[in-house]
């Protein structure tokens, strides 16, 4: 039964205030029955009393009847009997009279053992509805003596007069006790309902309203007792709990959040392995419908065991293949961690948490990286790995064969240690980095330096490795040593340059040779001069001593030409036996004139090819730079013409293009 | 608000009140009354009554209060017959019959305290003369002896007119500062239970239940045989006292004190029936 506290308190303190009333009355009624009584008591010892001095005057007086002339007591309303007796208790006189008193009652001898030396006593009659008293009557036979006893007299008083008045005492008693008793009990239940009851309920409601998510203010608090500071305490409290709470809210939502939004397909099961509870990952990966976690794996045999041989003090970290919601194979990281109760003496399991991390694809990129790593390993090129600060992260083998940097010597160094691209004016190597941030990708021909110091060309590739912003975060440069390519290069240049049997520089070096020769005079206003020579006799020779010979006899010849002229001048093999000079700077025109003496001399001096001892000459015609022409091909068709000239007249001389009409030549001669 | 529990309470606690039951008493209109000298009630007349009472289941109310106060009764009609130890007298009423019921003696009682055992007619005479008036006088302690002498001033009482007749020669005893009067015989034997150099004269009937000490007189001891036998010289008859003309019942108590059982019954009680002296 739900009684309220207000109901309970007052009936406790009605029950209270009923009781202590009770007690009150009772003893109250008690005391005043007991003087009632003793009133009564009094009464009836003073009759007796009286009576028996009466009686014993009687006596004196020689009365027959001893107490007749009392009728003041005789007629009491309340005496319903008087009796008088011996001192052997022999009854003398009965009054109201000797016809209407009672047989000697049974009691009278109870009554006589009462006495047992006292003056008086009393008994009730034993239908309560009277008493008696005795009292001795007493004589003092002369004055001096000890009195006798000479007989009793007895009273008998009706009780009905005493059991009225104690009647009436009672209902009276208890009706003043029951009309305070009900004006206490309202009174204390409206000062209950006041203090207690109505601030209770406040509270109770209050307390009801916050169960159901408000904050309530009580409005009792303002009492200063302790029910207000109850409510006081209750407020605070409430409002302390909702911030708690709200608290509370925010964090499980967070949690919430996190478990539903992490990447880890989270789960938690019971000690039997059945899913309890799963995350959003978790369904995404497996789906809804999945009961136990060993369900999930291939090996589900393998994943018993841990389950049966698990140390429950720690967790288990293991990879493993499952089963994904479609059948797929995933690769997974899965961690569990048993839930033990600790509070009993014996700790037992509750069951697991756990989660799983796929890394299907992390293994491929794994196994990618791993591909890509040895591919870098067994490279030839030479790669090198910066972050974007250019300094160096990673260098392959290859790299350390063509630079002789170890790893250790570059890893952690900015990549101006690789001195990439050095010292090219045209393209310094500021501008490759610029190149590679602005297009991504750089390539060319660089020269690099070794550990050791040696200068190598190389075929650079750099590219830069962009981040999910797309700024570069890596840079890849690639590079290959092209030594032996270069080498090989510049051969097949001097195939198309120079004239292979000699070594000269061939008409196409010399045209291109000529018209630098001229650039460079006009620049410097200097004299320029070309000569055209072509050898005096040499198809004799050929079918004299062989195409080898001949062969043989143009590289001396070439040679003699060489040790005529300046280290700055040129000598050129135009064809077959013609030969081409330039002489830079000539100043004077008797410079051109000295060297062609001495080509001429020189060459007139017996050959000696293969040991065989020839003779030859040589003819030369000189063009002049400006006079002749300022062309660089016209001046070496001048100085072809100039040379005609020369053969023309007798060979193994020289001639000046400006000869042709007059005869300069001879005059030089 | 409940406030029924307190009311409730209250009516719980009004419902205790209690009250006295009265009965009625029982009366008998079938009984006896008799009034007469002490020695006659205690002797044998009570213990008569009670017996009369057993065979009949007729009450009968004995009271004392002397021989004078008995015939006084009679003549009021305030009882139905009365007893004596004396015989008639002048001034007893007329209509009145004397029927002697027993035998008594006449006794000198003192003190249980008293060393004094033994007393001779002459000393007796001597007290009631005036003569002696100290017990040193009769052998005892140096005290004055207090004489007690039931008498009203109505009548002689029984004891005293034995005296006269036969120990004081029909004289009054001389009424000396050491004479004390009390109202009845019975008052005389309590007053000497109580009073140490106390001497009385009284009835054997009575006397022998008291706790007082009985006198030898002249060496005899005052008992039943000595008092059969006539050593005991001073024998006195005991009365009962009826109307002439009796009423069935008081006839009919007469009867049984005089026939053969109720005189067995007295004799019983220690007391001389009538044929047990002469």
């Amino acid at each position: 039964m739900n009684i309220s506290l207000r109901t309970k308190i007052a009936i406790f303190v009605t029950l209270i205030i009923i009781i202590l009333s009770a007690i009150s009355t009772y003893i109250f009624i008690s005391q005043h029955r007991r003087s009632i009584e003793k009133e009564f008591t009094s009464r009836g010892l003073t009759l007796s009393y009286l009576l028996s001095k009466i009686a014993a005057e009687g006596l004196a007086a020689e009365r027959l009847d001893l107490i007749g002339r009392a009728s003041f007591i005789l007629n009491s309303e309340d005496v319903m009997r008087v009796d008088v007796y011996t001192e052997l208790w022999d009854l003398i006189e009965s009054y109201p009279s000797p016809s209407s008193h009672r047989s000697p009652s049974l009691s009278l001898t109870d009554a006589i053992k009462y006495f047992s030396g006292s003056d008086n006593t009393s008994y009730i009659n034993k239908d309560g509805k009277d008493r008696h008293f005795f009292y001795k009557v007493t004589f003092q036979p002369y004055e001096g003596a000890v009195p006798i006893t000479i007989g009793y007299v007895m009273v008998d008083l009706s009780t009905s007069g005493m059991e009225k008045a104690i009647d009436n005492m009672i209902k009276t008693n208890i009706l003043i006790s029951w009309i305070t008793t009900v004006i206490a009990v309202l009174i204390l239940n409206i000062l209950i309902g006041r203090i207690i009851g109505k601030p209770i309920m406040d509270i109770h409601s209050s307390v009801r309203k916050f169960q159901e998510g408000t904050v309530p203010e009580i409005k009792t608090s303002h009492s200063p007792d302790e029910i207000g500071d109850l409510a006081r305490e209750f407020n605070e409290m409430s409002r302390a709990v909702k911030e708690k709470e709200n608290l509370l809210i925010e964090s499980e939502r967070n949690i919430t959040s996190l478990f539903e939004r992490v990447e880890h397909a989270i789960f938690r099961l019971d000690k039997d392995g059945n899913i309890i509870k799963t995350n959003r990952k978790f369904n995404e990966l497996f789906g809804e419908k999945i009961e136990r976690l060993c369900d999930i794996f291939i090996g589900e045999k393998r994943i018993r065991d841990y389950f049966e041989n698990m140390d429950f003090a720690n967790r288990v970290k293991i990879e493993e293949k499952v089963i994904g919601k479609n059948g797929e194979e995933l690769i997974v990281l899965l961690s569990l961690y048993p839930d033990m109760d600790y509070r009993e003496d014996t700790k037992h399991l509750i069951g697991f948490d756990g989660y799983m991390l796929n890394i299907t694809e992390r293994k491929k990129a794994e196994e990618n990286i791993r591909l890509s790593a040895r591919v870098m390993e067994s490279a030839m090129e030479g790669v090198f790995i910066t972050d974007r600060g250019l300094n160096i992260q990673k260098v392959n083998p290859a790299f350390t064969d063509i630079t002789g940097f170890t790893i250790n010597d570059v890893i952690g160094r900015n990549a101006d240690v690789l001195s990439v691209g050095l010292d090219n004016p045209e393209y310094p190597r500021c501008q490759i980095w610029a190149d590679v941030k602005k297009n991504n990708l750089y390539q060319g021909e660089v020269w690099n330096r070794r550990k050791n110091g040696e200068v190598y060309p190389a075929w650079l590739s750099i590219s830069s490795i962009k981040d999910e912003t797309g700024e570069a975060a890596y840079y890849v440069g690639i590079f290959t040593d092209i030594t032996q390519r270069k080498l090989f290069e510049d051969h097949l240049k001097k195939i198309a340059h120079y004239d292979i049997l000699t070594g000269l520089p061939n008409r196409a070096l010399f045209n291109e040779l000529l018209i630098h020769a001229v650039e460079q005079a006009k620049r410097d206003q200097k004299k320029l001069a070309v000569m055209f020579l072509d050898l005096d006799n040499f198809k004799a020779v050929n079918d004299a001593y062989g195409h080898a010979i001949g062969d043989m006899l143009l590289q001396e010849v070439a040679q003699r030409l060489k040790e005529c002229i300046r280290q700055s001048d040129t000598v050129s093999r135009l064809s077959g036996d013609e030969f081409a000079v330039i002489l830079n700077q000539i100043g004077e025109i008797s410079n051109a004139v000295f060297i062609a003496q001495k080509i001429i001399l020189d060459n007139s001096h017996p050959f000696y090819p293969g040991g065989n001892e020839i003779k030859t000459g040589v003819s030369i015609g000189i063009s002049l730079y400006p006079e002749d022409s300022s062309d660089a091909e016209t001046l070496l068709e001048n100085a072809d013409s100039a040379m005609y000239l020369a053969k023309n007249s007798g060979k193994n001389n020289y001639r000046f293009f400006s000869e042709r009409t007059d005869s300069s030549s001879d005059m030089i001669k | 608000m409940n406030k029924r529990p307190g009311i409730l309470c209250l009516l719980f606690l009004m419902s205790v009140s209690a009250c006295l039951i009265y009965a009625s008493p029982a009366y008998s209109d079938d009984y006896l009354t008799v009034s007469g000298c002490s020695v006659s009630y205690i002797g044998y007349l009570k213990d008569l009554a009670q017996e009369y009472e057993r065979r009949t289941g007729i009450k009968v109310f004995v009271r004392g209060g002397g021989t004078v106060g008995g015939l006084e009764n009679l003549r009021e009609g305030k009882v139905d017959f009365a007893a004596t130890c004396r015989n008639r007298i002048e001034g007893d009423p007329e209509d009145v019959e004397f029927i002697q019921a027993a035998w008594d003696a006449l006794v000198f009682i003192v003190h249980k305290s008293n060393p004094i055992k033994n007393i001779s007619i002459k000393d007796v005479k001597g007290i009631y003369a005036g003569r002696i008036t100290n017990w040193k006088q009769l052998g005892g302690k140096n005290e004055p002896i207090k004489v007690f002498i039931a008498r009203t001033t109505k009548s002689l009482s029984g004891i005293e007119s034995s005296l006269r007749d036969m120990v004081l020669e029909g004289k009054p005893p001389f009424e000396g500062p050491n004479i004390y009067l009390v109202p009845t015989g019975g008052m005389v034997e309590q007053t000497v239970e109580k009073t140490p150099d106390g001497f009385a004269a009284s009835g054997f009937t009575s006397a022998r239940k008291r706790n007082v000490k009985i006198l030898r007189l002249n060496g005899i001891s005052a008992t039943k045989e000595n008092i059969i036998k006539n050593r005991y010289k001073l024998r006195m008859p005991l009365f009962l006292v009826a109307p002439k003309n009796p009423e069935p019942k008081v006839k009919k108590f007469l009867d049984f004190a005089l026939s053969r059982e109720g005189q067995r019954f007295i004799g019983s009680l220690g007391v001389l029936s009538l044929k047990d002296a002469k």
